[in-house]
């Protein structure tokens, strides 16, 4: 395949081009409820090529391999425009050419795994929780996703990566005269389908969760502070903050550069954050990005100070900082763009018990429920938590979302526990949806948050 | 397709192949300056069979291998997944007009120049911040044929784009829409309105939390009408957790509010003669005048319901995705909101103290079957005796759809966006609960 597309990039008149083709195989089985709506495993493929010509830098996506000389003329088309019109001048940041090959590690395959014991397992996780007597339905969808990435530009890269991602993910829904309470649930990974298995605590208790949700009350709107869960800090800081550490994001806004150069104190001392895709076994694992370029660890913030950012070749060229290998797409569907991986607070000192005592009296927000960033405001949701009064856990709240700004809101972060939790499902929206897009942190107390309330 | 279609009955009871083909071009520019432009060619087909009462899917890109298609879709039976419906055979169809052939000759060159077209337009009147401008132009051809003889197909285009204003030193601001179904200025009366909006909005301002009048603009009404569609779902009623499962007949909004599904509206591109199932489309009313009327449903629905086809069975989500990987599920996808009797500006009048969203964050968070919300203004504007004071910082508005919209004081009387991709009014709800920085 890499000598196909070589072939098929070979006579492209521009300065730089490259080629992927990728093929998606994906299985899904889902319930609502106790019926089963969906079973089945289907395979997709595409190409996506991309010119850079006289500083002019279009890309094209096609379905059908007879459509990529089309793509190209097309691209090039636009590459031409994009100069003539006296349009951005892009340049690519060097990159070292790689030939590689990426195999699967996994802790048991699932592709070896018959439909029909896939199906059972997720029919004895769903009945668990159907069996909990204030459960009135449940949403369950097991999702497995195997990508085998081909990767060849004009520079000598030719790389193939595979990648698999399989979880379960979706809700419990507990009702009461006419109350509603949903849980979501979500497991999986990166590395294997063993992962999956004997996980029936794990959703009773999430079942248990959202019976008790009936008995919560709405959290009252105001200012409160707060301490996040590992698995809520980790959607507040790809929300509040990891947005905003991927270059396309601020690279052609001035003022934002200015307020977001290296080096710039825009968190408390408390806040080191760090970009790290590499370990393996880890949701967010990939070795080279869709432009063929290693991933790395990047220290974004250290003790609040701003120390890296995440990059395509082209934003790393056109604000002078280092590759990162963050330049990643969908499927083949999409040109590839910059987005976060695998991102956490690291941990700091203090135990749970430290945080509540330093909390005094505020809220305690437990497991994320969404987010969403414009700009530099964000929002994010938690799926329960509880009032705390005198460094005592008090009664369950629901309802919860928070708001904030990126400039106010890292400065506000008090206090980091000792403890990690990285999640096992991602699901980030920017344009094109990331599967792989992990997050966590320790506990960590913020002061002074916007929550609505009813 | 039909041999496809041949293939699948020779070892299925009945079979519906789904195939859309999709062409798009795209520009953005920043600051005037174009930055990005990127063409996509797509294509796919979905595969459903039903043998001995149970279906089976499968769907693919490239359609070379027709047989392996059939097995996956073989396969999926596995799963014994019920299918009690059956497919739709030849309907009467409306005749929409939704292709316009001058969208094919759009290439970058074109699209380029109307693009600085609209930033032209946007420097004359000196925006003091950042501005944004995307346009793309693209179109789609659907065809569904299936074993009760079906054979339904229909082309759209669609020309559009938006212009964001950054608010000074940000990356927030406010945007003006449009879309066409063929290439087209935007409307340039509402782009300079949106400026108006935008230059008054600039001034940050703090408010007190509390209950007060809010004002919701189109572009964030969808808050709303996910949590009113999520509970009008057939899939809602048959797991029995919908807050409308018996109250059918009665009146469970404001008598202000009239919601339907219209697929014929020409007015706005996506108008659909037939849905993802092949069944013939039609208006649908789902709450009139306040009061709940029907679920919708798709086919699969419809039959455990025991009701009649609504015609809303379409395939996607929200959050993008393939649009053959998804089987068809109940959706209000041409939603419209009967107009009011009042004006943009006699809505703000009315407003003693109160709160306009214009955007909003975290629509998805919240207990959205329940009906609850609870939002981030981006932005939300503060209004004092009917004059608006500036955007308000870190704001939050929260509540229950359903009660919310009890509480109505005036829907707009048209579109506010007479170019927009809905064609929503305003609306004006009272006693809605806003959180801020200030007690």
């Amino acid at each position: 395949m890499r000598k196909e597309l070589r072939s098929l990039i070979a006579d492209v008149p521009a300065d730089f081009a490259d080629i992927r083709y990728e093929v998606k195989r994906e299985t899904e089985i889902s319930f609502a409820g106790k019926d089963l709506k969906e079973v089945g495993a289907s395979t997709t493929d595409g190409f996506v090529v991309r010119v850079l010509k006289d500083g002019g830098f279009a890309t094209a996506t096609v379905t059908s391999r007879q459509d990529v000389p089309r793509g190209l003329k097309l691209a090039l088309e636009a590459a031409e425009v994009i100069v003539r019109s006296g349009g951005k001048e892009t340049e690519l940041a060097d990159a070292p050419a790689v030939e590689d090959t990426v195999p699967l590690e996994l802790d048991g395959d699932p592709r070896e795994v018959s439909m029909e014991d896939k199906i059972s397992l997720v029919r004895s996780y769903n009945d668990l929780m159907l069996e909990r007597p204030e459960i009135a339905t449940t949403n369950l969808r097991y999702r497995e996703i195997y990508r085998d990435k081909y990767y060849v530009n004009s520079q000598g890269s030719a790389i193939n990566e595979e990648l698999l991602t399989s979880g379960l993910g979706g809700e419990a829904i507990a009702q009461r005269s006419g109350l509603l309470q949903n849980i979501r649930i979500a497991v999986g990974g990166s590395d294997g389908y063993n992962r999956l298995l004997d996980r029936d605590e794990m959703f009773v208790e999430r079942a248990r969760l959202a019976e008790s949700l009936l008995d919560a009350q709405p959290v009252k709107g105001g200012r409160y502070n707060v301490i996040l869960s590992p698995l809520l800090t980790g959607v507040f800081t790809h929300e509040a903050f990891g947005h905003f550490s991927e270059a396309d994001l601020v690279e052609d806004n001035d003022s934002l550069r200015e307020k977001m150069s290296l080096g710039a104190k825009l968190g408390s001392d408390q806040v080191t954050i760090v970009a790290d895709s590499t370990p393996k076994g880890q949701l967010g694992y990939y070795k080279y990005d869709d432009e063929g370029v290693r991933v790395r660890p990047v220290t974004l913030m250290e003790d609040g100070v701003l120390k890296g950012r995440l990059h395509s070749r082209r934003t790393a060229a056109a604000m002078g900082e280092p590759i990162t290998g963050h330049c990643v797409a969908e499927d083949h569907r999409f040109a590839p763009i910059v987005r976060m991986g695998t991102i956490y607070v690291a941990p700091g000192e203090k135990t749970f018990e430290d945080l509540l005592s330093e909390l005094g009296d505020g809220l305690y927000l437990v497991d994320g429920k969404g987010g969403q960033t414009s700009g530099e405001n964000f929002t994010f949701g938690a799926q329960y938590g509880f009032i705390v009064e005198g460094g005592e856990l008090g009664p369950m709240i629901r309802d919860i979302n928070i708001m904030g700004n990126l400039f106010t809101t890292l400065k506000s972060i008090a206090a980091a526990g000792d403890d990690l939790q990285l999640s096992e499902r991602g699901g980030c929206g920017k344009g094109q949806m990331n599967i792989k897009s992990a997050l966590g942190g320790p506990h960590v107390l913020i002061t002074d948050m916007v929550v609505g309330g009813v | 397709m039909k041999e496809l279609l041949e293939k699948a009955l020779e070892v299925a009871d009945q079979a519906e192949v789904f195939h859309l083909a999709e062409e798009s071009i795209s520009a953005s520019l920043r600051n005037g300056r174009l930055k990005e432009m990127g063409t996509s060619i797509q294509s796919g087909y979905s595969l459903r069979i039903v043998k001995d009462g149970m279906l089976g899917t499968a769907y693919t890109k490239n359609l070379l291998d027709r047989e392996e298609l059939v097995r996956n879709a073989m396969a999926s039976l596995k799963g014994r997944v019920e299918a009690s419906f059956t497919f739709p055979g030849p309907d009467e169809m409306a005749e929409l007009d939704t292709y316009d052939d001058s969208v094919s000759g759009v290439g970058p060159g074109e699209l380029q120049e109307r693009a600085s077209g609209i930033v032209d337009f946007i420097d004359g009147l000196n925006v003091e911040g950042e501005v944004s401008v995307g346009v793309g132009s693209g179109s789609d051809s659907i065809r569904i044929v299936n074993s009760s003889g079906l054979d339904v197909s229909q082309a759209s285009s669609e020309y559009g784009g938006a212009a964001m204003l950054h608010y000074p030193g940000t990356e927030t601001g406010i945007y003006a829409s449009f879309q066409w179904p063929a290439p087209s200025d935007p409307d340039w009366g509402y782009l300079e309105r949106q400026v108006e909006l935008y230059r008054a909005t600039i001034p940050q301002v703090d408010i007190p939390t509390g209950r007060m009048k809010v004002l919701f603009m189109p572009s964030s009404l969808y808050a709303l009408t996910w949590r009113l569609g999520a509970g009008a779902s057939g899939k809602s009623f048959h797991t029995e957790t919908s807050p409308l499962l018996g109250r059918a007949g009665d009146r469970v909004l404001s008598e202000k509010i009239s919601i339907y599904n219209d697929p014929h509206d020409m007015s706005v591109t996506g108008a659909r003669a037939f849905d993802d199932e092949g069944v013939a489309t039609r208006r649908l009313s789902v709450f009139d005048k306040g009061v709940f009327l029907t679920p919708y449903v798709n086919l699969d629905y419809a039959r455990k319901l025991e009701m009649e086809p609504t015609a809303t069975g379409y395939r996607g989500s929200m959050w993008g995705g393939e649009t053959v990987a998804y089987q068809p599920a109940p959706s209000l996808r041409h939603l419209r909101f009967a107009y009011g009797d009042s004006g943009f500006d006699e809505m703000l009048a009315m407003m003693d103290r109160g709160v306009v969203v214009f955007g909003l964050l975290g629509a998805h968070s919240g207990n959205i079957l329940n009906g609850d919300l609870s939002v981030g203004l981006n932005p939300g504007f503060f209004v004092e005796d009917g004059e608006i004071k500036g955007r308000v910082r870190d704001g939050m508005v929260a509540g229950n759809a359903y009660e919310m919209l009890q509480k109505v004081e005036a829907v707009q009387d048209g579109p506010y966006n007479p170019a927009g991709g809905s064609r929503h009014p305003c609306i004006l709800l009272d006693d809605v609960s806003v959180s801020t920085r200030e007690s």
